[in-house]
């Protein structure tokens, strides 16, 4: 049974392995990898529109304490949230989010505006 | 893109209409209800080759409908699904679940008339409402935001 | 006559990817009937619908099931197009498509793996798989998702792939068509093969029109059905389509027809790169769609016709979502081959058929 295929089977066992032994070697991501969600916060105006957008409802803006909340537990990596930003501050990165051992949230503060020079 | 031929049918003509697709050979390519204010609207689609017809038929709640699936017995899931999802009742189906195809754990989830559905749709329009009422604003500060910017941007040009 | 015995087959069984009951009515070793029962993941993403407004909702659709992600966001943006009178620019339509083909040579690869695995020919297993992986990486390089894909929307696509990008597709398609020629031929003219599949599950034409089966089950009892033949959205690109057909109505022949639609859809995403055009990527989609409107799609997927219905109330959320998919529609037929035949068939019986339930449940 599957004369065939000895030649191919006969290749892979005198080739390298088509898996990656994962730890040791460490998997190399695209640039097109959608890892996380990450905010340049000073360019971020609060605007929330990310948050009305966001299909998961991972995303909160406290426009009093100034501040930009993310639970990458909800997060989906859809990307609806970098693409309709209006100051380009919200931007997908390849890396994943590291194993965590309780569930949190990632809040980012903005920093107060400095004022105006004159 | 597909046709979009929709025939509006009353009960009493369904019958005739499914013996018609049946006989010239279309196929039933899909049956499903949704809601129309207190009845339950079924859309029967028949297709042959690039052809294809919906049959859309309004019908009251636990009104009696004449089962399609010995003509066509794919329609069976249809018809077990219809029936647990909104509570239609069809008469001389190939095959009765009784509730037991999806085993949803209320009845007639999808049937605005029954309790958690309503309450599941005051929740959305709810959220919907806030919603609204955040995008208006959201709208108006953005607009504001955009004059500030505006403004900031001309000395420094 | 001899004992009836009812045997439970599933919803857990090693040769079944997914979760369907079966009680199995046995005399002897002959089956006599079978009963199906579903819902074991019944989600209710149609009524999410009301929940969600229609452009969030592609998000939804996209995880109804994980091996026909991208056919369903498709399929859904397709409708709401119709509903809403969106014009789709034409290099989105010929890069749907392109997406839209390679998921059914990832998705056939994946059934191809299954089916061998299921008849115990473990090489066959893995080196389907091994390749359906760089259709994973293409994935993976274009739009940052193995599975997920997101790069459709309504009104065009997210994302753009670059002229030289898919030229380089088309290179590791070619390939890869080297390496699939090696495992067609072990699928086709393998002893091995043939004596597990031949006579396995008939259904005859006339069976096969009575019981309104679709897609590649239908195409291997020689029903020549194929939404893709009709020329809608990209596929009007291609200069011709001839969808592949066996009239030997078993089992063999539907493994037959899907290896062979692998080579089909690799032939297909070739011919649309050359003939791409260039332009905007989406159109803007603007208001909500009407109340009372309704619109209906159809699209092939890996799995065969599926069926999209929705209707707008006038808000931005959809009254109702309908998605009839391939495997519904097969259930019926699927219940029909599985009367007189072997007990120790019936796991084959149900690979070649190929019932994709989490599509099914929604």
């Amino acid at each position: 049974m599957g004369i065939q295929i000895t030649g191919m089977a006969l290749k892979n066992l005198l080739s390298r392995p088509a898996t990656k032994l994962y730890p040791v070697e460490p998997q190399v991501y695209t640039s097109q990898t959608r890892g996380h969600v990450d905010n340049n916060i000073e360019a971020c105006i609060l605007c929330s529109i990310c948050v009305r957008k966001c299909p998961a409802t991972a995303l909160a803006v406290d426009k009093e304490a100034r501040t930009w909340t993310i639970n990458p537990f909800s997060c989906v990596q859809c990307m609806t949230c970098v693409r309709v930003c209006p100051r380009d501050s919200l931007s997908m990165l390849p890396e994943y989010t590291p194993v965590a051992s309780n569930m949190s949230t990632r809040t980012l503060v903005k920093p107060e505006e400095k004022p105006e020079e004159a | 893109m597909d046709p979009q031929v929709f025939i509006d049918i009353q009960l009493d003509e369904l019958k005739g209409h499914i013996a018609s697709y049946h006989e010239r050979g279309w196929r039933l390519a899909n049956l499903c209800g949704s809601s129309v204010d207190d009845k339950v609207e079924l859309l029967y689609s028949f297709a042959q080759g690039p052809e294809l017809e919906n049959l859309r038929m309004l019908v009251d709640n636990g009104q009696k409908i004449p089962a399609v699936s010995p003509l066509y017995p794919n329609a069976f899931v249809f018809e077990n699904e219809a029936s647990e999802l909104y509570g239609v009742v069809f008469e001389g189906g190939l095959v009765d679940y009784g509730g037991r195809f999806y085993s949803p754990s209320v009845p007639t989830p999808m049937n605005p008339a029954s309790l958690p559905a309503q309450e599941y749709l005051a929740s959305a329009r709810a959220a919907a409402d806030a919603e609204d009422e955040q995008e208006k604003q959201g709208a108006e500060e953005q607009g504001a935001e955009e004059q500030e910017e505006g403004e900031k941007e001309v000395p420094r040009g | 006559m001899a004992e009836r015995t009812v045997i439970p087959f599933g919803p857990q069984h090693p040769v079944l990817p997914e979760p369907v009951h079966l009680d199995l009515v046995i005399e002897d070793e002959r089956v006599i009937e079978a009963i199906p029962q579903i819902g074991f993941i019944h989600r209710g993403l149609e009524k999410l619908v009301q929940k969600l407004d229609y452009q969030s909702f592609v998000t939804v659709t996209e995880r109804i099931c994980g091996i026909c992600a991208f056919g369903h966001s498709l399929g859904y943006s397709e409708t709401i197009e119709v509903l809403m009178g969106v014009e789709v620019p034409p290099r989105a339509q010929v890069l749907r498509v392109i997406w839209h083909e390679l998921s059914r040579v990832h998705s056939h690869l994946l059934w191809l793996g299954l089916l061998a695995d299921g008849f115990g020919f473990e090489n066959l297993f893995m080196q389907c798989w091994r390749l359906r992986e760089r259709v994973l990486g293409i994935f993976e390089q274009t739009t940052g998702g193995r599975v997920i894909l997101n790069a459709c929307n309504v009104g065009g696509v997210n994302r753009d792939i670059a002229n030289e990008d898919l030229r380089g597709i088309v290179l590791i398609l070619d390939g890869m068509r080297d390496e699939y020629q090696v495992l067609l031929k072990t699928f086709l003219k393998d002893r091995s093969v043939a004596n597990r599949l031949r006579g396995i599950g008939m259904l005859s034409k006339e069976k096969a029109r009575e019981y309104g089966v679709a897609g590649p089950f239908a195409r291997a009892s020689g029903i020549a059905e194929d939404i893709r033949s009709f020329g809608y959205g990209g596929y009007g690109f291609l200069h011709a389509f001839e969808p592949i057909l066996s009239d030997e109505c078993d089992g063999y022949a539907r493994c037959q027809v899907r290896a062979e639609e692998v080579v089909q859809s690799m032939d297909i995403v070739k011919e649309l790169v050359e003939k791409i055009p260039d332009g905007a990527l989406s159109a803007k989609v603007k208001g909500s769609p009407a109340a009372g409107s309704r619109a209906v799609s159809r699209l092939e997927q890996p799995r065969g016709e599926c069926f999209y219905y929705a209707k707008g109330n006038g808000t931005k959320y959809l009254e109702r979502f309908r998605i009839r998919t391939p495997s519904s529609d097969n259930l019926a037929g699927m219940v029909y081959t599985m009367q007189g035949c072997d007990l120790a068939d019936v796991p084959m019986n149900i690979l070649t058929i190929d019932p994709c339930v989490s599509c099914t449940e929604r």
